[in-house]
């Protein structure tokens, strides 16, 4: 943490402070004030994808914490997310429970989930564990599709727009600030998780177990928190994405979904907040960069638009491999060189 | 009884099309260490570059089947090249990401190529079922069963007997010992990948024939990961033994099972998995690394 040019910590409070200088307390209200902005100059497809982006950092803020943090591997995250989604729209959509309520819980029943494949970390780790969530992707996602009689089957259920007192919030407007708010308070939530003693456990345990248990650190214990709390933040982030769409099918919720979130956290950088940030913006701006050259491709080469899917599994796979070849810190680190860079020039040091 | 006895033959054969798969993840762990994920999007490619040669090309289906083995061999060592190469010495969780990689790149390349409509190979054989000890099973099994046979006579004797075999097992156990005694391991890394890419693509175009030649088959590579784990990660013989156990038991659930639930022979193999990771995670057959965290 390196600071600016007459800026001292003399005080405790300094020392923890996230937002630091008055620069930061700036940046931070003009991007807050720029977010609630975006809905007054972007066309509703536009912010369709934004509010997807930021569901998935809410999600990808949970394995971030488990994997990135806790180091126990996941390949299961997307059938956390399925979780979550199914149980909020179950809450809402057959028991008429309000949407202010069918989220928590469901990131509580996410979390439960998560908790019972957590148990498989008691007695595995590294690739063994990735098996298991890999086991856990493909039951899980088995029971949502063959419980015809809750979940529809692979027809899908649909999750209806939520409601405060007489204001139903059925535009896509409406909706991103519910979004929006949902995401300040989870990375406020996630960045304390980390910088606390369970954050510290949680690191202990990814770089040395065995050092972490004999410090007294439960094991045990921390690994299951660390899987409650990451697969929480999935079940809440796909609460939120499904009740965004409106409908809900088990085909958005593949292992290689699960992959991909693995992906955003290594392009990102493993164990940074902002690391998430960067990760799942990086590649929702490829995505939809690549998705309107196909499209404008398309008037000259008819059939280009089916390509983005395929294409863009080539391109995220080959990003995944360059980035753990040439960069395995990710995106989080060069923005901190960036950011020492700017703060150092005209000097190189 | 006889009803019995006509699933159990069945399961074998269809446990040593999964022991041919569990082949190629044991033999890239042997060599490299590696867990390798993409196994199943090698067995995807091996069957569509088969599907490309006989059918778009046209050339005749055993002509083809060689070409096939040629064709994969150099892609394995092709994708260790490429890919891997950088990696030496990386932990092997980083190298297994890479496999994850690979595999989404692989599926998008052969969606890019041949579309998400399934093909089928050339029949090649009859569709008459003949009789193997009292149960009727389709040519296609008892030919899985010799080419399973043959293979894993094959790898049994080349790890034990030829100089590279013992070199892939030296490096396994210690890349740096293994180098200073002279051995190249990017020569052993190369090979390898190639051999695992090989037995990918046989059992790519066997599998191929029993179902359809989709973009959906590497899911077949997750599938088998309970065979290998069950026979153990660095056991050739292991994998034979552990494909077939699957097989049996996958096909004994679906038969008395699957008209409760439907499409359990789906998941069985991975409730297999997930209590064989907690009761015996090192398998039958392979190195017990006690540790108790």
């Amino acid at each position: 943490m390196h600071l600016p040019c007459r800026t001292f910590n003399e005080t405790y409070e300094q020392d923890m402070a996230i937002v630091r200088t008055r620069l930061q307390w700036i940046l931070l209200a003009a991007a807050i004030v720029f977010g609630l902005c975006i809905p007054l100059f972007t066309g509703t497809y536009m912010l369709t994808v934004i509010i997807t982006t930021m569901s998935i950092i809410i999600a990808a803020l949970g394995i971030q914490i488990l994997t990135g943090y806790c180091g126990q591997l996941s390949v299961g995250h997307s059938a956390f997310v399925a979780v979550g989604a199914y149980s909020s729209a179950l809450l809402v959509s057959q028991s008429g429970l309000s949407f202010w309520i069918a989220v928590p819980v469901a990131g509580i029943a996410a979390g439960l989930v998560g908790l019972l494949v957590g148990l498989t970390s008691i007695r595995l780790k590294g690739f063994y564990l990735i098996i298991s969530t890999l086991a856990a992707q493909f039951i899980i996602m088995y029971v949502i599709i063959h419980w015809t009689s809750v979940t529809g089957g692979s027809f899908g259920m649909s999750a209806p727009a939520p409601k405060l007192g007489g204001i139903e919030f059925a535009t896509t407007q409406s909706y991103f600030y519910i979004v929006f708010i949902a995401l300040l308070i989870a990375t406020y939530v996630a960045k304390n998780i980390v910088r606390t003693n369970v954050g510290r456990a949680f690191i202990a345990i990814r770089d040395n177990d065995l050092a972490a248990e004999v410090m007294g650190i439960h094991l045990t214990a921390y690994k299951l928190l660390a899987f409650f709390i990451g697969c929480a933040f999935a079940g809440i982030g796909g609460a939120l994405a499904a009740h965004a769409r409106g409908v809900i099918t088990p085909d958005s919720y593949t292992l290689v979904q699960s992959f991909w979130y693995l992906g955003y956290i290594i392009i990102g950088g493993l164990g940074t907040i902002t690391g998430v940030f960067f990760g799942v913006i990086f590649v929702s701006a490829l995505n939809n960069g690549l998705a309107m050259f196909l499209s404008s491709l398309s008037t000259i080469f008819p059939g280009a638009g089916s390509l983005l899917a395929p294409l863009m599994l080539v391109i995220f796979g080959l990003v995944i491999i360059l980035f753990l070849t040439f960069e395995p810190r990710g995106l989080a680190h060069r923005w901190q060189i960036f950011k020492a860079y700017y703060r150092l020039w005209p000097f190189s040091y | 009884m006889s009803v019995i006895l006509e699933h159990l033959v069945i399961g074998i054969a269809v446990g040593a099309v999964y022991s041919i798969v569990a082949l190629g993840f044991v033999l890239i762990y042997k060599a490299t260490g590696v867990f390798n994920l993409a196994q199943g999007s090698l067995l995807c490619l091996g069957a569509y570059i088969c599907y490309f040669l006989s059918i778009t090309v046209g050339l005749p289906f055993y002509v083809s089947i060689i070409l096939t083995l040629v064709v994969a061999f150099a892609i394995g060592l092709l994708i260790e090249f490429v890919f891997l190469r950088r990696m030496i010495g990386q932990s092997h969780l980083a190298i297994l990401m890479i496999t994850i990689g690979l595999y989404l790149m692989l599926r998008g390349v052969v969606l890019i190529a041949w579309g998400v409509y399934s093909k089928s190979l050339p029949s090649y054989l009859s569709a008459e079922p003949i009789n193997i000890l009292g149960a009727n099973v389709l040519p296609i099994f008892a030919l899985s069963l010799v080419a399973a046979a043959i293979l894993f006579a094959v790898f049994i004797l080349f790890f034990r007997y030829t100089s590279i075999g013992v070199a892939m097992r030296a490096t396994q156990d210690n890349q740096q010992v293994a180098q200073s005694v002279g051995i190249s391991v990017k020569r052993v890394f190369g090979m390898s990948w190639a051999i695992a890419s090989l037995t990918a693509a046989v059992g790519g175009i066997i599998v191929g024939t029993i179902l359809s030649v989709g973009y959906s088959l590497d899911d077949f590579g997750f599938k088998v990961l309970p065979a290998v784990i069950l026979g153990g990660l660095e056991s050739v013989p292991g994998a034979l033994i552990g494909g077939i156990i699957l097989g049996v038991v996958e096909h004994f659930g679906a038969a008395y099972l699957g008209s409760w639930l439907i499409g359990i022979e789906d998941v069985i193999p991975y409730v297999i998995l997930l209590v064989l990771l907690l009761i015996v995670p090192y398998g039958i057959f392979g190195l017990k690394r006690i540790e108790r965290i």
